[in-house]
């Protein structure tokens, strides 16, 4: 199995065991558009088991990724106009960078599931 | 006195041209059309250069971090300072494929300029640090470069009667340290901004500062050469990183962001500000003219590896275009003031 699709399934997996611990509370999305070089917001706060979907809006690529403990993981270059979900499982903070363009930074706190 | 901040509106006002200069339609430029404002707007130069506020510039500053940038004390050898592979009279770069350092040693990347560093996201060509002050020292404290172990630093720097002065006006109270030697480089570095060059004059207005070729080539630029993509803004580069497909086994940023695939190979975009000065190019100073770098885009990359960045692909220019392009680089030069070498204190 590649290393891409090994990471799809491992994302996958994670999401499936977000959906089952909470049990009935439903994960929400919280989309974060790329756009200008920039995120479209600085800060966002998520409950446990909540997606990001990066949404790659702009007329060149990214390279979305966390080394926040808790909270690491790397959606690969993103072309113009894909995106990618990503879920935060634990509770924390995380930086969210771009790899490509180091100006791009995006403060994630995760709260507890109730 | 301290200089004004620079306006962060400016910045995203920038950052808001850039965007719209890519999603330009691949049409002439009309100067009497909004595209021409955007862009405009896109290529502003800022108003003022910024400062951290916990370094704020003064004079003694500036006057303490030339003298020290100057100074080959600053090297174990004694005779490598830091103007001595960022050389002013070179746009402070060394002119070199690859920069040398202690005991003449050809070191593994080329020597980058200083120009409009002020602004810049990431420092080194792997972007291994953040900011100027955490930079300053990383040269003066390698092995190969000036060789200079940073708890030596100090002493020698503190022995060296005149600098006592220096630093007392510049950071009153805080001493000889690192830190301060650090802080003063760094001020000095911040004021090394590019002046006025043809192309400011002309994005300004001024129809007659360059030529209609090099008219064309800004427009190539920022369209189907797409170098805009990645050097955009007035100091031509976003400062992000990529594998534009250049040979050589140096894994760049790869070495500080271990396991990302589109780090391996990159390395930072560069200014082309007085780039028709500044070869030879690239990170290993592997291209010799800005017509094979041309080239190199041209092709989408000499080598193409898994990681090329996504964003390179041929380009199909006629010869006539890359010509454009090149001329249009030309105009970016600018006739900066002469640096005044300081007395060195004894």
């Amino acid at each position: 199995m590649s290393s891409r699709l090994r990471r799809a399934a491992l994302a996958a997996c994670a999401v499936a065991l977000a959906a089952a611990a909470a049990g009935g509370s439903a994960a929400e999305d919280h989309v974060i558009v790329q756009s200008g070089k920039t995120f479209s917001q600085e800060r966002v706060t998520l409950r446990a088991g909540d997606r990001i979907v990066f949404k790659n809006e702009d007329s060149v690529s990214h390279n979305v990724f966390s080394r926040s403990p808790g909270s690491e993981f790397e959606v690969r270059a993103q072309l113009p106009g894909q995106q990618s979900p990503v879920v935060f499982a634990n509770p924390g903070q995380a930086e969210v960078r771009c790899a490509i363009h180091p100006a791009m930074r995006l403060h994630v706190t995760v709260t507890p599931k109730e | 006195m301290d200089r004004p901040t620079f306006c962060l509106l400016a910045l995203g006002l920038l950052g808001l041209g850039a965007q719209l200069a890519t999603a330009a339609p691949p049409a002439a430029i009309d100067h009497d059309a909004p595209a021409r404002e955007a862009l405009r707007v896109s290529y502003a130069r800022p108003a003022a250069t910024p400062f951290p506020p916990d370094n704020a510039w003064s004079a003694a500053r500036e006057t303490l971090g030339r003298t020290l940038f100057f100074d080959p004390r600053l090297s174990a050898s004694g005779i490598i300072a830091c103007a001595t592979c960022h050389n002013p009279g070179l746009s402070w770069g060394d002119g070199l494929a690859r920069g040398v350092g202690h005991q003449s040693k050809t070191l593994r990347r080329r020597s980058p300029t200083l120009l409009n560093v002020a602004w810049a996201e990431a420092l080194f060509w792997d972007g291994r640090a953040f900011t100027l002050e955490e930079q300053a020292l990383g040269p003066i404290a390698s092995p190969d470069e000036m060789n200079m172990p940073l708890e030596q630093l100090v002493p020698k720097i503190q022995a060296v009667a005149g600098y006592e002065v220096l630093f007392e006006r510049a950071y009153p109270g805080e001493g000889i340290s690192t830190q301060t030697i650090a802080k003063a480089i760094a001020t000095f570095e911040r004021t090394v901004v590019s002046a006025t060059a043809p192309f400011d004059r002309w994005i300004a207005g001024d129809e007659s500062a360059i030529s209609k070729e090099a008219a064309h080539g800004f427009e190539l630029f920022n369209n189907k050469a797409k170098c805009a993509s990645c050097h955009a803004g007035w100091r031509f580069t976003d400062d992000s990183f990529h594998d534009i497909g250049a040979p050589g086994e140096d894994r760049g940023r790869a070495g500080v962001l271990e396991g990302i695939e589109a780090m391996e190979y990159a390395f930072k975009t560069p200014t082309l500000r007085d780039v028709d000065r500044r070869g030879p190019y690239l990170h290993d100073g592997s291209e010799p003219t800005l017509e094979s770098v041309v080239e190199l885009y041209d092709l989408g990359g000499r080598v193409k590896r898994p990681s090329l960045s996504k964003d390179i692909t041929p380009l199909n220019l006629t010869a006539e275009e890359s010509r454009a392009v090149v001329a249009f680089m030309r105009t970016l030069t600018s006739d900066d003031a002469l640096v005044t070498v300081p007395r060195l204190p004894r």
